[in-house]
């Protein structure tokens, strides 16, 4: 049985229609949300997370409805939660500002909710910096923070908004790991602009396009909407839907191939690119 | 450097049992482990790792446990558990705004209605700033945790009415303080309640059905046309304390809607939704 299930969702805001009735049904795993800006993903991620309510539709988390208080109650218990912009009070150190979240995720035990901070805090790598006040740290750690909010507790649901947003790569990758350990026993919803993240973490990969789900299938699946469509030449060809020059000098590209021409296997941000409908003159 | 040192028993003690041992005995094992790593190692052994570790666990406690504000402490002593008053007390600084401001209009209304010689100026703004705490807290809404915090299981709606209480209760005090020096403190002392009541209530049942501002904006002008519209029927015949807003008919359906907006806000407090009411 899917931990997550949401059937129709719909919302919009003012005249502007964001979800149109979206389908999804998740399992424990990783799955990557994808799709440009303003297709709908951090609306789609606030009304899993519970801080939004739909205007439409059904959505079923962890076997509770989070329409009703009790519901949301239940959800909110084993759910983590990283936000796009996590918007913290820069004047807490990061142990206080982890500590505060705590508290509003129930732990009312001091002594136990301090180990747990300090063990989240030494998961994403910051426990040198637990004291220092959040408005000193750099941009990644203070990513790292708000990532480290979010496992409180060993969430059965973690919904992480472009979590690896500001990361070097050095983290990104310790970050991956992190994850797909607790991907084992836990839901992960994610949404990226890397593709490069949904290629090497993601079990699944769902894209949406203008407030409504183009894609829902493995990773591999993804790459494989662009097979027999990208190739790779000396000079840019025109009539390519997309054509940039590789770091080797070459130029890749995406579109209907010309007769001869050296296709190459496709990327998951082949796939996407393809699905998406880009365009070098949308893009220029 | 000196070739004396500690006799084991003694060390034994100073790691198991610290307390038993005299000041001076105590002070000079302490001096010497500084300087020998011989009998470091020695109270090192000895110490029972359980006890050392929930020293360390004692200590890290006390070094990362955050300060709290005036305002937590406050919380605290009127009887709210410490993880409580922590979340509740949050965004002290614009609370102190608040109430800063809060006390300049009730001393400014306070004044004109002393120099005045009526109780209008008061009884007219009084209503409102209690509407302006309630503002207040639902746009401190962005708080600590920042969007984080909404989906926390404490988060919600009594979370939220916790706040909007532990801002109301200052603003009323203040108010009931500014009140007694109206100038006529039997008619015109309390009247001022019911409504304020009847105002924040309102915008609060109003705040699960639309937007925050809006309610409040939507409150305030009606109670302000309501002043209105009565000074003019009235004319200046009738001291407003003794007008249809303030006098017994006035004080019931203030009640009245109390009672109303309060059934209401039970109702529906299901229906409100944090990211949309401001």
């Amino acid at each position: 049985m899917p931990t997550v299930t949401a059937h129709n969702v719909a919302k919009r805001f003012g005249p502007k229609v964001v979800l149109n009735g979206v389908d999804i049904e998740l399992d424990e795993g990783i799955t990557g949300l994808l799709g440009p800006n303003g297709a709908g993903k951090t609306t789609l991620l606030r009304i899993l997370a519970t801080v939004l309510h739909p205007d439409g539709g059904e959505i079923t988390l962890l076997g509770h409805d989070p329409a009703s208080a009790e519901g949301r109650l239940a959800v909110r218990r084993q759910l983590g939660y990283l936000p796009q912009e996590p918007g913290f009070h820069r004047s807490f150190t990061a142990f206080e500002f982890v500590d505060y979240v705590a508290i509003l995720k129930e732990w009312g035990d001091r002594r136990s909710r301090h180990d747990e901070v300090r063990r989240v805090l030494s998961l994403v790598g910051l426990e040198s910096v637990m004291g220092t006040p959040i408005k000193k740290l750099s941009g990644g750690m203070r990513r790292r923070v708000a990532i480290a909010q979010a496992l409180i507790g060993d969430p059965s649901l973690l919904i992480l908004d472009e979590p690896t947003a500001g990361l070097d790569p050095e983290q990104r990758l310790r970050f991956r790991e992190l994850l797909s350990a607790l991907a084992a026993r836990a839901t992960v919803l994610l949404s990226t602009h890397q593709t490069d993240d949904v290629a090497a973490l993601c079990s699944r990969a769902v894209v949406l396009l203008g407030g409504v789900v183009r894609f829902d299938g493995t990773a591999p699946e993804l790459a494989s909407l662009a097979a027999g469509r990208v190739w790779m030449q000396a000079a840019r060809d025109p009539s390519a839907q997309l054509a940039w020059i590789t770091g080797d000098g070459m130029v890749r590209h995406i579109g209907v191939p010309p007769t001869g021409a050296a296709l190459v296997d496709p990327t998951v941000e082949d796939g996407y690119l393809t699905l998406t409908g880009a365009t070098s003159e949308a893009m220029a | 450097m000196t070739t004396w040192h500690a006799p084991v028993d003694t060390l034994v003690r100073f790691a198991r049992s610290p307390e038993a041992l005299d000041d001076t005995t105590a002070s000079s094992v302490e001096q010497h482990l500084l300087g020998c790593r011989g009998c470091r190692a020695l109270v090192a052994d000895a110490a029972d790792p359980i006890e050392l570790d929930l020293s360390w666990e004692q200590v890290a406690d006390a070094i990362d446990r955050p300060s709290a504000g005036s305002a937590e402490r406050l919380l605290v002593r009127v009887g709210l558990a410490p993880d409580v008053a922590r979340v509740v007390g949050a965004t002290p600084g614009l609370r102190l705004a608040w109430l800063a401001t809060t006390a300049l209009l009730a001393v400014a209304a306070a004044v004109v209605a002393q120099g005045s010689g009526t109780d209008a100026p008061f009884l007219v703004v009084a209503p409102l700033v209690p509407l302006g705490s309630v503002l207040l807290t639902f746009l401190a809404i962005d708080d600590p945790a920042g969007e984080a915090g909404l989906a926390a299981p404490m988060h919600g709606f009594g979370l939220l009415m916790r706040r909007t209480l532990a801002t109301l209760v200052p603003t009323f005090v203040i108010l009931a303080i500014a009140s007694l020096v109206q100038p006529d403190l039997t008619s015109g002392g309390a009247l001022w309640v019911l409504p304020s009541l009847a105002l924040t209530l309102g915008a609060l049942a109003l705040a699960t059905v639309t937007r925050i501002t809006v309610a409040t904006g939507a409150l305030a002008v009606t109670w302000l046309n309501l002043v209105l519209a009565l000074s003019l029927l009235e004319g200046h015949r009738v001291p407003i304390a003794d007008s249809a807003l303030f006098d017994t008919v006035g004080q019931a359906t203030a009640l009245a809607l109390v009672a109303v907006a309060g059934a209401v806000l039970l109702t529906r407090r299901n229906h409100f939704s944090p990211l949309e009411a401001i």
